[in-house]
C-alpha cells in the first residue's frame, strides 16, 4: 500500500517534470538554437533611423519624441531591449495612421 | 485507552491479541506497526486518490489552456500570413520586405518571427539568422527554440512557399505557455506538499476514530479471551456499522454463553443424576459384604445392585441415543410408512398399563396416515409422550393420542388430565435431565421430552407443550420432508 502511495507520488512529481515536453513536437532533439536578429543594438540604429526618415515628412508627435530618445538613451546605455521597445512604440504610433 | 480491562494479572497481557497492542500504541516495533495499521492503509489510500484525481485535474486545465493558446497563437500567424501574401501580391518581394520591416519595427510584444528566403535559402528580410534546417513542409506546425537577448524562448512557426523560390517563414514565441507549464508545474508541487499534509492530517483522524471504535470490541474479545464470559461490546448507540457489528458480536457471545450454559447444565446432571444410584449400589454391596448372612442374601444384594447399575447403562444410552439424533446421521434411514398402525400399537401397548391405574387410553387416527422419516424413532417418540401422559394422569383419567394429516405433514397430539407443567417450566421441560418439583416421586431421568424434541428437529418438526387445563397436551408435529409417492426414493 506504502509502495503504491511512494510510486504515485513519484509518477505526480515526474509527470510535473515531464509536462514540458508534452504536446510540444520539436523540429528534432538536437536542432540548434536559432537566433533572432531584432535584439541586437544595431536592429535599435536601423530603429532609430527609420523614425528618423519617417519624421522628416511629418513632424513627430510629443509622446514619439520622447519615447524615441528615451528609446535611443537606453539603447545607449545598453538596455538594449528595453530600447528597442520604446522605439518600436515611436514607431507603431506614427506608422498608426497609414496601417489604417 | 486504557480501559478497565487491563486491570487482569499479568499472563492476560501476554495473551492480549496483538490487534489489542498495535491499536493502543504499545508495540515496540513503531514504524512498522504503523504501517500495519488498516487506518493507514485507508489513508494512503485517500492520498493516492486525491493526488491522482488532482493529477487529471491539472492535466486537463493544461490541455484546456495550452490548446486555447496554441490555437490563437495559429490564427494569429494565419492573418499575418495572409497579410503578407496580399503585400506580395500587390508589389513584389520589394513590398513584402518593406512589410516585414514594419511590422518587426512596430512588434512592442517582442514576439513575431519572420524570415524570408530566396530558393538559395538566402536571407532577404526578417529576424531570424538563418532558415532552420528541420523546416521542410508547407502546411505544418513546427516548434522552434530561438534565443533572444540571451532568453531561451519556443516559437510557433509555419512556412509559406511564394513564387519564384521564395519561402517565408511566419511564427510567434510561445513564451506564455512556457511560463503557463512553470506556473502548473508550481502549483502542482504544492498541491502533492498539500496532499501530503492532508493525508497526514486524514491518516491521524481515520487512526483516532478506528482506534476509538475498534478498541471497544478488542477490548471486549480479549477480557473474554481472558476467561470474564460476562463481558459485552458496548453499544455507541449511533446505530452505525459499528454499532451492528457490536450488536452481532453480543448476540454472538449470548449465544456461546446459553451453548456453554447447557453443556455445564448436562454435565452438572450427569455427575448429579448419576450419583445418586452409584452410590446406592455401592452401599448395597458395602452392606452386603459387611452384613450378609447368607449366600441367598449377598447374591440378592448383588442382583439388586446390578439392576441399579443398569439404571445407569439405560440413562447414558439414553443420552447417547439423543445425541446420535441430534447428529442428524438417521436421516439415511428415513422411509415412507403408514403412521396409523404405529399409533395402534403405541396405543394398545400403553393401555394395558394404564388399565391397572384406572386410565383409560383412546387412540383417534384416520384409517391410513402417510408419513415420511424414521419409522422408529417416531414410535419411540410416541411411546415417550404417551409414557408421560400415563405416568402423570390421576387415577380414572382419560389419556387420548390422535393423529392427522396436517399442510404436508402428520400432527400428532397427546393429551392427558394431569397436573399439566407450569407455564414457567414449559420452555425447559425439553431439556436433558429436566424434572419437574412434582415429577420427583416418579420414577424417570427427565430424557423422555429431549428425545421427543431431538426427533421432531431431526424432521424438520417441532415439540408444543400446550396447556390442555386439564392436564396437558403435547403435540408433535411432523412436517412431510417428501412428497410421498409409491415409485420414489424414498420407498
Ligand atoms: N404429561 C405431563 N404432565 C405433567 N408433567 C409432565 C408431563 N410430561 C412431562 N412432564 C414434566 O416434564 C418433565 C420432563 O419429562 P421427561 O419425559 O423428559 O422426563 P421424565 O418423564 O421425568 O423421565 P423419563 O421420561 O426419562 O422417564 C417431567 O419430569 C415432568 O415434570
Ligand atoms: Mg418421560
Amino acid at each position: 500500500m506504502n509502495a503504491m502511495a511512494r510510486a504515485a507520488s513519484l509518477a505526480l512529481l515526474g509527470s510535473c517534470v515531464a509536462l514540458g515536453p508534452l504536446g510540444m513536437p520539436l523540429v528534432n532533439g538536437q536542432t540548434p538554437i536559432e537566433q533572432v536578429t531584432t535584439d541586437t543594438p544595431e536592429y535599435c540604429l536601423h530603429l532609430l533611423q527609420r523614425l528618423r526618415q519617417i519624421e522628416q515628412n511629418r513632424p513627430p508627435p510629443k509622446d514619439v519624441s520622447y519615447l524615441s530618445d528615451e528609446g535611443k538613451l537606453m539603447c545607449d546605455h545598453g538596455q538594449i531591449r528595453a530600447g528597442i521597445t520604446r522605439l518600436r512604440r515611436a514607431m507603431q504610433i506614427m506608422l498608426a495612421p497609414t496601417e489604417k | 485507552m486504557t480501559g478497565p480491562g487491563v486491570k487482569a494479572a499479568p499472563e492476560m497481557g501476554r495473551q492480549r491479541p496483538t490487534l489489542w497492542r498495535r491499536l493502543t500504541g504499545r508495540g515496540s516495533d513503531r514504524p512498522l506497526r504503523l504501517l500495519r495499521s488498516a487506518s493507514i492503509r485507508f489513508a494512503a489510500v485517500y492520498a493516492v486518490l486525491l493526488a491522482l484525481s488532482g493529477f487529471a485535474l491539472a492535466l486537463f486545465l493544461w490541455y484546456e489552456t495550452a490548446g486555447l493558446l496554441d490555437r490563437q497563437t495559429e490564427a494569429a500567424i494565419r492573418a499575418d500570413a495572409q497579410g503578407l501574401s496580399e503585400r506580395w501580391e500587390e508589389g513584389g518581394l520589394p513590398a513584402l520586405v518593406m512589410t516585414i520591416d514594419d511590422r518587426l519595427a512596430q512588434n512592442v510584444d517582442d514576439d513575431a518571427i519572420y524570415l524570408l528566403v530566396d530558393s538559395q535559402l538566402r536571407r532577404i528580410a526578417g529576424n531570424l539568422q538563418r532558415w532552420p534546417q528541420g523546416v521542410t513542409a508547407t502546411n505544418a506546425w513546427y516548434e522552434l527554440p530561438v534565443q533572444r537577448a540571451g532568453i531561451r524562448s519556443l516559437a510557433r512557426v509555419q512556412r509559406f512557399d511564394l513564387l519564384g523560390g521564395f519561402h517565408l517563414l511566419v511564427g510567434r514565441d510561445v513564451r506564455v505557455r512556457a511560463q503557463l507549464r512553470n506556473l502548473l508545474t508550481d502549483a502542482m508541487l504544492w498541491a502533492l506538499v498539500i496532499v501530503v499534509a492532508m493525508a497526514s492530517g486524514g491518516a491521524l483522524v481515520v487512526r483516532g476514530l478506528f482506534r476509538r471504535t475498534l478498541a471497544n470490541i478488542s477490548h471486549t474479545s480479549a477480557a473474554i479471551a481472558a476467561g470474564d464470559l460476562g463481558q459485552r461490546v458496548k453499544l455507541s448507540g449511533r446505530g452505525d456499522e459499528f454499532d451492528q457489528l457490536a450488536e452481532t458480536i453480543n448476540d454472538m457471545l449470548e449465544r456461546i454463553g446459553r451453548l456453554m450454559d447447557g453443556v455445564r447444565q448436562v454435565s452438572n446432571a450427569i455427575a448429579h443424576d448419576l450419583r445418586t444410584p452409584i452410590t446406592r449400589a455401592r452401599t448395597r454391596l458395602e452392606d452386603a459384604a459387611l452384613h450378609a448372612g447368607s449366600e441367598a442374601e449377598l447374591r440378592a444384594a448383588i442382583e439388586r445392585a446390578i439392576a441399579d447399575l443398569d439404571g445407569i447403562v439405560a440413562v447414558f444410552q439414553a443420552l447417547l441415543r439423543i445425541t446420535e439424533i441430534e447428529a442428524g446421521s438417521r436421516r439415511s434411514a428415513f422411509t415412507a410408512f403408514d403412521l396409523a398402525p404405529v399409533l395402534a400399537d403405541v396405543g394398545e401397548l400403553y393401555a394395558a398399563v394404564a388399565e391397572e391405574r384406572g386410565i383409560q387410553v383412546a387412540v383417534e387416527s384416520p384409517p391410513q396416515l402417510p408419513a415420511y422419516g424414521d419409522r422408529e424413532l417416531i414410535q419411540q417418540a410416541i411411546a415417550n409422550l404417551l409414557d408421560n401422559a400415563v405416568k402423570f394422569s390421576p387415577r380414572g383419567g382419560r389419556v387420548t393420542v390422535s393423529g392427522a394429516a396436517s399442510g404436508g405433514g402428520v400432527i400428532i397430539r397427546v393429551r392427558d388430565q394431569g397436573p399439566g407443567i407450569p407455564p414457567d417450566e414449559l420452555s425447559r421441560a425439553g431439556e436433558r435431565f429436566f424434572r419437574g418439583e412434582d415429577a420427583r416421586s416418579t420414577p424417570g431421568s427427565g430424557l423422555g421430552l429431549a428425545l421427543v424434541q431431538a426427533v421432531a428437529h431431526l424432521h424438520g418438526g417441532t415439540l408444543r407443550l400446550d396447556d390442555a387445563a386439564p392436564g396437558l397436551a403435547a403435540v408433535l408435529l411432523l412436517p412431510m420432508a417428501q412428497p410421498l409417492d409409491p415409485a420414489g426414493p424414498g420407498t
